[in-house]
């Protein structure tokens, strides 16, 4: 036997044995799920609170000894990459999680936006990924297979409850102003329509750029429209510049709707600037859901505060969405007991209607679009914040029309 | 609309105010120095910061923040100029690596707030009494008002010093010929340690009134200002105080009334077009100071 042949013989075997144990390796190893997080930019503070609350997820898992498949218990663990609040990085970062860190599927990144340029890859790639902030209906319009929205319901229902909220309350005419983003624009055009289905009048509609610093024309532009009710939607910073700019300039509205004015961030920074504003959130003490799956809001704030002494903030619904995304992510894994793409595509249109997390109810189509979910409408009144709507939540009656800036003491 | 067109015209005045002191600055660093500062949005930020930290732990109120903001940050300048721009000078391309260094230095000042206070946009609730004032038809708030009042003494201020001290008039040389000043025996390491520390000082002070103008702001807030500043230095003419002054007016009152007759998506858009159409129509901007020295 010549010497190279020898070699060779010795070899094959260690060879077989090695890619024989190979797959055994990966099926009896954790279940690696990959995301992105922004640590710098626009998105970073939304992305980090999102990122606790799939953290909590991940705890509660493993605690319970991991997600059962094929009678064999695999733990979870999230391999998480910076993208920077950056879309252009965005992709690059999910084939870096798909190529080089062997990802079995993927949580989505924070919002729309990043999001949209994300589902390319993983789409490519064939590979699964669950969205937990992303509500642009744009993105479950574009035929994707393998992508599903598992606690955000879809942005033209966003905005809804909150016209509902402001109908009920008695509006007929109502200003929207949006930031010309996928989520803000999304949200805006299914309240605009709805608001037009139930025979309100749009007084105006106006988008503005990203970077915008002065609201002053805008306000007076809708004042000047003669809308009763003013619905601008952008992110944290923008709104509290808007709630400042309208007492700043005495312009009063008989109610005033910013999504993101019931959050922690919100009412902290902006003070009296947040009295009787309208917000609408997935999560606050009295918005309490029977749950069918995973930990109530209760036990989830106190896992938080155990995993995250440190955190400047306390929970937010984006700490929720990513853990309910969570829970609903290992219902999928176990019903379909694999982590191929196909297969966790169909166990979550299986499992539709029949999941109750911390959020709500999950309920998707085949474009991985989610329908329910839906937030509830909050009011920042003297005493504190009140859940006005729906009526079987509600915990106060809304203050409307709301006292005039120079009438509040 | 005729209410509308006052505002956009009052809001112009303040917001351009604003923005002329930020170009200013901007201007006179680049005129000495030859340094376009990409970091000075930062300084501007870090200058919002100090406000908010001033009320939040201290209570000082942000008019009181702005000698201490213009000092602190005046120091900061010159310390930061013999940190950074003498070892531009042994670069076989100054020019071209002060760009990388100022951009690096941005990234670094960002991520420095960053680590400080975290990604979430900030405010600072405080207001004064009144917090508005009836202007004619029109609501004008009392902290611009407070804004406008401040950025008109410092103008004022500067150009004075430019025009009638004698450093201010060797700095005002040093933008119309370095090499011819330093022939005359002025120093011009110390004039230029001056003037990053003035330039630097003045940022301190815009970004007291920016927290007081546009409430919210944030550790990655100071590119926008960089760029408007940017765009006023060029719209006013290269290392041109004055005309950055006057240019940051009118960059203010166009983005203002653009926004009354436009969608408010085309203000920035109508900002860049001046932009475009100075540096296409007439690229020395508004000042003749450096065309007919």
């Amino acid at each position: 036997m010549k010497r190279r042949d020898f070699f060779l013989t010795l070899a094959a075997p260690v060879l077989a044995a090695g890619l024989a144990a190979a797959p055994a390796l990966a099926q009896d190893g954790p279940i690696r799920i990959g995301m992105t997080v922004s640590s710098t930019g626009t998105f970073a503070l939304a992305a980090q609170s999102g990122l606790r609350g799939a953290e909590i997820w991940v705890d509660d898992v493993n605690s319970r000894g991991g997600i059962e498949i094929g009678g064999k218990k695999r733990k979870v663990e999230l391999v998480k990459l910076d993208d920077r609040s950056d879309k252009t990085t965005v992709p690059k970062v999910y084939e870096t999680l798909i190529k080089e860190e062997k990802v079995d599927l993927l949580f989505g990144p924070f919002g729309s936006t990043l999001t949209a340029a994300a589902v390319n890859a993983t789409e490519t790639a064939g590979k699964f990924m669950v969205i937990w902030s992303a509500s642009a209906d744009s993105i479950y319009a574009q035929g994707y297979k393998y992508v599903v929205s598992a606690t955000q319901i879809a942005g033209s229902l966003l905005g809804q409850p909150g016209v509902r909220a402001l109908h009920s309350m008695g509006v007929k005419k109502i200003a929207f102003a949006y930031l010309d983003e996928p989520f803000p624009a999304a949200l805006t055009q299914g309240a605009v329509d709805l608001a037009k289905q139930l025979g309100m009048e749009v007084t105006m509609n106006e988008k503005f750029a990203k970077g915008t610093k002065d609201f002053n024309i805008l306000i007076q532009k809708a004042k000047a429209s003669g809308a009763e009710a003013f619905y601008p939607t952008a992110y944290e910073g923008d709104q509290m510049t808007i709630a400042r700019q309208l007492r700043e300039a005495n312009v009063n509205f008989n109610a005033v709707y910013l999504v993101y004015a019931s959050q922690p961030q919100f009412l902290q920074q902006a003070g009296k600037d947040a009295e009787y504003i309208l917000s609408q959130t997935l999560l606050h003490d009295k918005i309490n859901w029977k749950v069918t799956h995973g930990l109530n809001r209760a036990q989830m704030m106190e896992r938080y505060k155990k995993l995250h002494p440190n955190a400047q903030y306390t929970a937010d619904f984006q700490t929720a969405l990513a853990y309910g995304a969570g829970v609903v992510t290992e219902e999928i894994i176990k019903t379909a007991g694999s982590v191929d793409a196909a297969k966790l595509k169909e166990a979550a249109l299986k499992l539709s209607d029949k999941i109750t997390t911390v959020t709500g109810e999950y309920q998707i189509d085949q474009t991985g679009k989610q329908f329910k979910n839906a937030f509830s409408i909050m009011q920042n009144l003297p005493g504190g914040i009140e859940v006005v709507y729906p009526p079987q939540v509600a915990t106060a009656k809304p203050v409307y029309p709301v006292p005039a800036f120079d009438k509040r003491k | 609309m005729e209410t509308l067109v006052i505002i956009g015209i009052v809001n112009g005045l303040i917001v351009g105010g604003v923005y002329a002191l930020i170009g200013m600055s901007l201007t006179l660093l680049y005129g000495v120095l030859r340094v376009v500062n990409f970091a000075h949005g930062e300084f501007v930020i870090g200058g919002s910061f100090l406000a908010y930290v001033l009320f939040n732990t201290f209570g000082i109120p942000p008019l009181a923040a702005l000698p201490i903001a213009a000092i602190s940050f005046f120091g900061l300048g010159y310390v930061a100029y013999f940190l950074l721009i003498p070892r531009l000078a042994r670069s076989d391309d100054p020019e071209s690596m002060s760009f990388l260094m100022m951009y690096g230095l941005s990234i670094a000042l960002a991520a420095f707030m960053l680590v400080l206070f975290e990604a979430d946009s900030r405010s600072i609730d405080y207001s004064f009494t009144p917090i508005s004032m009836k202007v004619g038809p029109v609501y004008v708030a009392t902290a611009r008002v407070v804004a406008l009042g401040v950025t008109l003494v410092v103008a004022a201020g500067v150009s004075a010093f430019l025009f009638l001290t004698l450093p201010g008039k060797a700095l005002r040389a040093a933008i119309m010929n370095r090499e011819a000043i330093q022939i005359m025996g002025v120093d011009i390491v110390k004039l230029s340690a001056f003037a990053f520390a003035l330039a630097t000082g003045i940022a301190g002070i815009t970004g007291v009134l920016v927290a007081l103008v546009f409430p919210a702001f944030n550790a990655f807030s100071g590119p926008e200002y960089a760029i408007i500043g940017f765009i006023v230095v060029v719209l006013g003419g290269l290392g041109n105080p004055l005309g950055a002054l006057a240019a940051g007016v009118f960059y203010g009152l166009a983005e203002q009334l653009a926004t009354v007759f436009l969608p408010q998506a085309m203000a920035q858009i109508v900002g860049f077009a001046l932009l475009v159409g100075t540096i296409l129509v007439r690229n020395a901007g508004f000042g003749r100071w450096r065309v007919s020295r």
